[in-house]
């Protein structure tokens, strides 16, 4: 069979067209993909498309240049008589399947406040394929993708569109049978969602559809650009060409005449070929749609639990020491949920799911992992950015809610190691709630008290002698050094003095780091002791002569609210330049004069010292 | 030669052009029957299946011209890939090329002037079949 394939395969290349594979790579395999499909090998097809994967060809390119390349010479060969109808169902079924392993690589986009793409073949129309393409990359861009899939009904479009009222819907015609249905389609959708931008495809493009400014989509590799221009443009009136068409007469087939016996087996056969075909199309689908709903939440529609765990796991083994992990908790839920009942709980949900997937980038990967709890992965963020996408959350679910409502946040570092990082992060968002909830704390610390401490750490109000003995006893190893401020580059910079040695735990180089914020309110002493024992109980300090640990409060750059700056110090020298530094009075110098006088108290009072040795 | 009949989708049986409703399944058996007075081996070579095709063949190749003259297709392209399709199976393509020069005699006789943007595509279409390279 393999012979007799590539024998075939080099038959379609010599009656095809010349092929749009450009890379030598993606040619190459495309070669590879139609022999398998000729061979009816699903599993050698499925081997083909995981190599153009680990190959780095683009998922969406992958689409054009390896399975639409031989699925066009497929059609080649059914044209020049060399493989039959049947043949080109059972390679169309296949390459319906194997789209699934396009799936994961497609998804690029945290799922949330999505838009609907509306996308659907017209009446007559069977070819899919193209369209199934176009609909994996829009879902994977983000856009929640209502597919219809073949041979959709005037009438059924109208109703869809109006229950539905897509910002985009995509209409397939690739066989130019009925033009008249594409014209009634196009109006129908039109009237039923006027605020929908139409886009077409397929191969049967009406020939001047060019001048009227409906887009064609040649293929999913362009799909992605066009539906953001579509989006940012008003609709396009229905241009004059469509009203011409809708005029034709309706293209109504003349009833089968009847056939002799023979006829009649060999249509059947042909049917149930193409019945087989549209099966494992739908099973394909069906298998997407499942996975899809045993990936997803269904009262948030973020990712799920197990989503979840697969991407962090994924993550840490694929890009160790990158990105940021961020866990929200909503503050008092159980009292929402016992006081206003569940579906107000699930209301509240909704909100702030949206408030967090309004407030990250596109790349990064949203769940809800448990009743009330919520992560984020941040697959490029450092911990300072980390903590400004925290605060933002903070931020917009308190702006958002019509009731008291607010979450906490914990971030951290992500290692290589998932395990560790959830625990990290578990123990972060711990210390927020510990601080007094409605609070961000991101910490790279990762440093185990020696459980030694000698008591230092008296609050006299003279800093210089809080913390005495230097750095003799701390190892040199774990010469660390934790100091940051939310939206203060210099602060954290400020403090570093010659001998401070930044222990870096996780690759990101931050693991030494802490930066927490919170709301004006919680601003208070009560607060502050919290915050400074939350924090010590975090890093595994224990008060002692090595070292010392500062808690600041200063003024936001942002309108409101306040941020608290957790530092530590590790030895005289290294505060003294702290204090000594422009920086820091520059820093002070922001702080509300009303809140200077508590703030020094606070400073003052909560200095502790403490001894640390590696972890 | 066992020629199956004609399956798949089935091609339009009307169409509107200039105000005038166009029967397209009478106007293909009226261009199928000159194409069988002309060629008439094809009945021994095809038999009673190869007649349906004809008369299938027929109307789709006008609602074609009808789209192109609307805007809506381009007939070459399709002429073209029927062209592959029937010299693939071993048809002699020349005929296809005066099967549609039959196609606009007709057209233009059954619709005079106001045929004329279908009969000259179905011209010209005829003009440009020639035998795929191989």
């Amino acid at each position: 069979m393999d012979q007799e394939g590539s024998g075939l395969k080099d038959q379609g290349k010599r009656n095809g067209t010349p092929r749009r594979a450009t890379d030598s790579l993606a040619a190459a395999l495309a070669d590879e993909y139609l022999d398998r499909l000729l061979a009816a090998d699903r599993q050698g097809a499925d081997e083909v498309i995981d190599r153009a994967l680990r190959g780095g060809i683009e998922p969406a390119a992958i689409h054009v240049l390896v399975i639409g390349a031989a699925m066009e010479n497929i059609g080649r060969l059914w044209e020049v008589d060399k493989i039959t109808v049947a043949d080109e169902h059972l390679a169309t079924a296949i390459s319906h399947q194997v789209l699934i392993r396009l799936i994961e690589a497609l998804h690029t986009a945290a799922p949330g406040s999505r838009e609907n793409v509306l996308l659907a073949a017209i009446e007559g129309q069977h070819h899919v394929l193209g369209l199934r393409m176009v609909a994996d990359v829009l879902e994977g861009a983000g856009y929640n993708v209502l597919y219809l899939g073949p041979d959709v009904p005037v009438d059924s479009l109208r109703d869809f569109a109006a229950q539905h009222n897509p910002v985009v819907t995509g209409l397939s015609y690739a066989v130019p049978l009925n033009v008249n249905n594409l014209a009634e389609s196009v109006f129908a959708v039109r009237e039923a969602a006027p605020m929908t931008r139409v886009m077409l495809g397929g191969r049967a493009a009406p020939r001047d559809l060019g001048a009227t400014g409906i887009p064609w989509i040649a293929s999913s590799l362009d799909v992605l650009d066009r539906v953001r221009r579509l989006i940012d443009e008003p609709p396009l009136e229905i241009p004059a060409l469509f009203h011409v068409l809708r005029t034709k007469l309706a293209h109504t087939p003349e009833p089968v005449e009847q056939q002799t016996a023979e006829l009649e087996v060999a249509e059947r056969l042909a049917n149930i070929a193409a019945q087989s075909s549209e099966i494992s199309r739908e099973y394909a689908r069906r298998a997407e749609t499942y996975r899809d709903l045993s990936l997803r939440d269904p009262v948030t529609d973020l990712a799920n639990r197990r989503a979840f765990d697969d991407k962090i796991h994924s993550h840490t083994r694929d890009s160790a020491g990158q990105g940021a992990l961020l866990l929200i908790d909503v503050d008092e839920f159980k009292y929402v949920n016992d006081t206003f009942g569940h579906d107000e709980g699930d209301r509240q949900l909704v909100l702030v799911a949206h408030a967090i997937a309004d407030t990250v980038r596109p790349n990064d990967f949203c769940a809800r992992i448990g009743g009330d709890e919520f992560a984020v992965l941040l697959p490029v963020a450092t911990l300072r950015e980390a903590h400004e996408v925290g605060e933002r959350v903070r931020r917009a679910v308190a702006e958002r809610a019509d009731r008291p409502l607010t979450v906490s946040v914990g971030a951290t570092p992500v290692t290589s190691d998932a395990r560790a990082t959830l625990m990290a992060v578990d123990e972060a968002l711990y210390a927020a709630k510990s601080a007094g909830r409605d609070t961000v704390i991101a910490s790279g610390l990762n440093i185990v008290a020696n459980g030694n401490g000698n008591g230092g750490g008296e609050s006299d109000g003279a800093r210089t002698d809080i913390g005495a003995g230097g750095s003799s006893g701390v190892s040199k190893v774990a010469r660390a050094r934790s100091n940051a401020g939310v939206g203060s580059d210099t602060a954290a910079d400020a403090g570093a003095g010659a001998d401070v040695d930044a222990r870096a735990e996780s690759d990101s180089g931050e693991s030494g780091s802490i930066y927490v914020s919170m709301s004006r309110l919680q601003v208070s002493k009560q607060r502050a002791d919290e915050l400074v024992e939350a924090f010590r109980r975090r890093a595994g300090l224990v008060d002692g002569a090595d070292g010392f640990l500062g808690l600041e409060v200063w003024q936001s750059d942002r309108d409101e609210g306040e941020v608290l700056m957790v530092s530590h110090w590790q030895n005289r020298d290294a505060f003294k330049a702290y204090m000594k530094s422009g920086e820091h009075q520059e820093s002070h110098g922001r702080i509300d004069p009303d809140l200077k006088a508590a703030i020094k108290l606070m400073r003052l009072e909560h200095m502790h010292t403490y001894k640390v040795v590696a972890t | 030669m066992n020629l199956r009949a004609p399956s798949g989708t089935p091609p339009p049986a009307g169409a509107e052009f200039a105000g005038k409703r166009l029967d397209l399944v009478a106007l293909a058996s009226e261009i199928c029957d000159r194409y069988h007075h002309e060629f008439d081996d094809e009945h021994d070579r095809y038999g009673d299946a190869g007649a349906e095709w004809c008369r299938h063949d027929n109307r789709w190749l006008l609602a074609w011209a009808v789209d192109d003259a609307l805007g809506a297709t381009d007939l070459g392209e399709q002429v073209a890939w029927l062209t592959r399709v029937l010299h693939g199976r071993g048809f002699p393509v020349e005929r296809l090329a005066r099967d549609l020069e039959i196609a606009a005699d007709v057209i233009t006789e059954r619709l005079g002037e106001g045929g004329a943007p279908v009969s000259e595509r179905l011209r010209t279409a005829a003009a440009s079949v020639s035998v795929p390279e191989s």
